[in-house]
């Protein structure tokens, strides 16, 4: 058996990788970064050798909320097309894994079911949509989305993972991946940011790298399909809660006590538009930056969806999802421990 | 609780105006001009180089002298403290006698004025906020002083020479206000409703980006904790009187206070830009000036500033 894992240098890729090496059973495993195949770059992976893969975990994607439209093409859409090719020149083929996201489930709210959703539609908020179509907040989840449907539809044994906003390693909150998240948490820390987009019951799936690749693991064993790695919805933190522990963690930290920084006020989606609207006449700074990496993701934190995971756990015997509570809290404790890795 | 009201809002302007594509091209802000022009902010004022803050706030008290006639007490606002003082620093320089450090334009404007059973108090570290908290110390002092009529509340700084014209992203003009805290109310005055003020002294030397930052929670809790001192709503304002500051501010929170905008007053800011603690005084007078406030209506003024300090007032038009 060989697995081919591409992405390998990124976050989920690498971890899958160390996993397969280690505990997999899955005999060798073909590392394949952006050194060995840019999947922007056509016939990146035509001379792969295809004898004797089995599997395929497609883990390369730009996961930025505010990737731009020709970016999120070139890398999450035709970059799956071509593993998607690969995939068919495989003769020993098993199985095709592509690592996607929740949030192909796009402005959707309420029970979002394993299972494909509707027709694509670009990005867009003011439309009159006909049934069926999905709208998404932003160019990641389109793209996603659309590369699920490549995926779905190429008749091969494959599976979707779609994963949660991954804010730690592990249970213990040590991060070795900053994001949009962490930003957004750095901003709240100094006392840069207010304002805050959302409600404060919307559930906000999260998980940890563990979490995710022991998912995957499972899922290269399990039936072909699409599965929900998340936790299950008693496991799932509100927004308004997520807020009040990490500033109860950033409250155990002394120059945070003494500047004060009051808890961001939740707004709706015009006052966050004003805000971000207001910020863009201000001189470019690292506050706007890091607003716009998050609002593209904004949409989502009005938008309340309960991700069903039944075939997960039918597919994961030993599913253990983290405490939410302790993870949020030792995830915001460490970030100010190490002053977002500056001091780790 | 006897009722106290506010009256003869004046203020006065340095002599200079100048456009902000003028003052970014002399380096006298640390925007751009188009930055600035989005912010809302056109034309500010600054002082001839002889012109100094005392200057100004005379310009500003001298149309109310009779008003101000038998004060019992000034309270003299500066933003900057070095505003606070009219001696020769070069004096100072060369006698080394801190007497130089002590010419207090407060003594100056009881003399000039002939107020002369005032009694003087300066009120130096509330940056933008001194004027509302001029008013508050004069509510204060009326209510210990059973016998006083009335207090003078005078703000007035100017940027020293070669200073840069710009802070928090706000264009900044010299100038002074001036108005008369009573027991009496007289044609135009406002009554005191309640004052309001929280200071965060851990964010003493914010960066331009804290401040923005930190400006929406610290308002919205000002406001809602003004109201409730107030024992109103909201809904109950018809105006509020706001800062100079980018007009994007008070978007937001109308926004999040249900406020109608068409009820924000920040009528001078492309005139006027920030014009450091007098921006509610210019704003209240345009709006007195337009005719549009009637008997009984509840106004909001709002400011903030460093220290970091936020402070609020609410009038109600006699």
């Amino acid at each position: 058996m060989t697995v081919l894992v591409t992405g390998a240098k990124g976050y989920v890729g690498g971890l899958t990788v160390k996993a397969l090496r280690e505990h997999g059973g899955y005999g060798d495993v073909l590392a394949y970064g952006r050194a060995e195949a840019d999947l922007t770059v056509p016939g990146a992976l035509d001379t792969v050798p295809t004898a004797g893969i089995t599997h395929i975990v497609h883990a390369a994607a730009v996961t930025k909320f505010a990737v731009d439209r020709a970016t999120a093409q070139a890398v999450n859409i035709d970059g799956t097309a071509q593993v998607v090719e690969l995939a068919k020149r495989c003769p020993d083929l098993e199985r095709v894994v592509l690592l996607s996201t929740l949030y192909t489930a796009g402005l959707a709210t309420g029970d979002i079911a394993e299972e494909p959703a509707g027709a694509v539609e670009e990005p867009r908020t003011d439309a009159d949509d006909p049934p069926g179509v999905v709208r998404f907040a932003n160019y990641y989840e389109w793209s996603k989305h659309t590369a699920e449907r490549l995926v779905l539809d190429s008749g091969l044994p494959a599976t979707i993972a779609r994963v949660p906003t991954i804010i730690a390693d592990d249970d213990t909150g040590h991060v070795s991946q900053y994001n949009a998240v962490h930003n957004t948490l750095k901003l709240l820390y100094y006392g840069l940011l207010s304002l805050m987009p959302g409600l404060p019951d919307v559930p906000v799936s999260l998980g940890t790298g563990d979490f995710t690749v022991n998912a995957t693991m499972a899922l290269l064993a399990a039936e072909p399909g699409i599965y929900h790695v998340c936790p299950d919805l008693d496991q799932t933190p509100r927004l308004g809660r997520i807020v009040d522990l990490m500033f109860t963690a950033f409250e155990q930290d002394t120059s945070f006590l003494r500047r004060q920084i009051l808890r961001p006020l939740l707004v709706d989606e015009a006052a966050f538009a004003n805000l971000i609207n207001g910020l863009r006449t201000l001189p470019h700074g690292p506050v706007l930056d890091a607003l716009e990496s998050v609002s593209p993701f904004s949409a989502q934190l009005f938008r309340p969806k309960v991700f069903g995971n039944a075939r997960l756990h039918k597919a994961w015997p030993g599913y253990r999802a983290p405490d939410p509570d302790t993870l949020v809290s030792q995830t915001a404790e460490y970030l100010v421990r190490t002053r977002w890795g500056r001091l780790s | 609780m006897e009722s106290l009201y506010i009256d003869s809002f004046k203020y006065a302007l340095g002599e200079r105006k100048s456009h902000v594509n003028e003052s970014a091209a002399a380096g006298r802000l640390f925007s751009s001009a188009e930055d600035m022009k989005a912010a809302g902010f056109r034309w500010h004022y600054m002082c001839e180089p002889g012109t100094s803050a005392y200057d100004l706030a005379c310009a500003a008290v001298r149309p109310i002298a009779d008003r101000a006639a038998g004060a019992d007490a000034i309270v003299y606002a500066t933003c900057l403290p070095l505003n606070g003082n009219l001696g020769s620093d070069e004096e100072w320089r060369t006698s080394r006698d801190v007497k130089h450090l002590m010419d207090f334009p407060v003594s100056r404007l009881q003399a000039d004025f002939k107020l002369d059973g005032a009694i003087a108090i300066g009120l130096n570290q509330q940056a933008c906020t001194s004027m509302l908290g001029s008013l508050r110390i004069a509510g204060a002092l009326l209510g210990s002083e059973p016998s006083w009529e009335r207090v003078l509340c005078v703000s007035a700084d100017r940027f020293p020479e070669n200073a840069v014209y710009e802070q928090a992203y706000n264009v900044i003009s010299d100038g002074a206000a001036a108005c008369v805290v009573s027991r009496e109310p007289s044609e135009g005055a406002f009554r005191l409703v309640a004052s309001h003020q929280i200071t965060n002294g851990g964010l003493g030397m914010a960066s331009d980006d804290e401040t923005v930052g930190s400006y929406f929670s610290y308002m919205h809790r000002l406001i809602a904790q003004t109201l409730q001192r107030a024992e109103l709503k909201a809904a109950d304002l018809d105006w509020v009187v706001t800062q100079n500051t980018n007009d994007v501010a008070w978007t937001v929170l109308a926004h999040l206070f249900k406020i109608d905008t068409e009820k924000v007053v920040s009528v001078t800011l492309p005139d006027a830009g920030h014009v450091i603690s007098a921006d509610n005084v210019l704003n209240l007078a345009a709006l007195v000036e337009s005719g549009r406030v009637k008997s009984g209506d509840k106004l909001l003024l709002t400011m903030a500033g460093f220290g970091l300090n936020w402070q609020a007032t609410i009038l109600e038009a006699v």
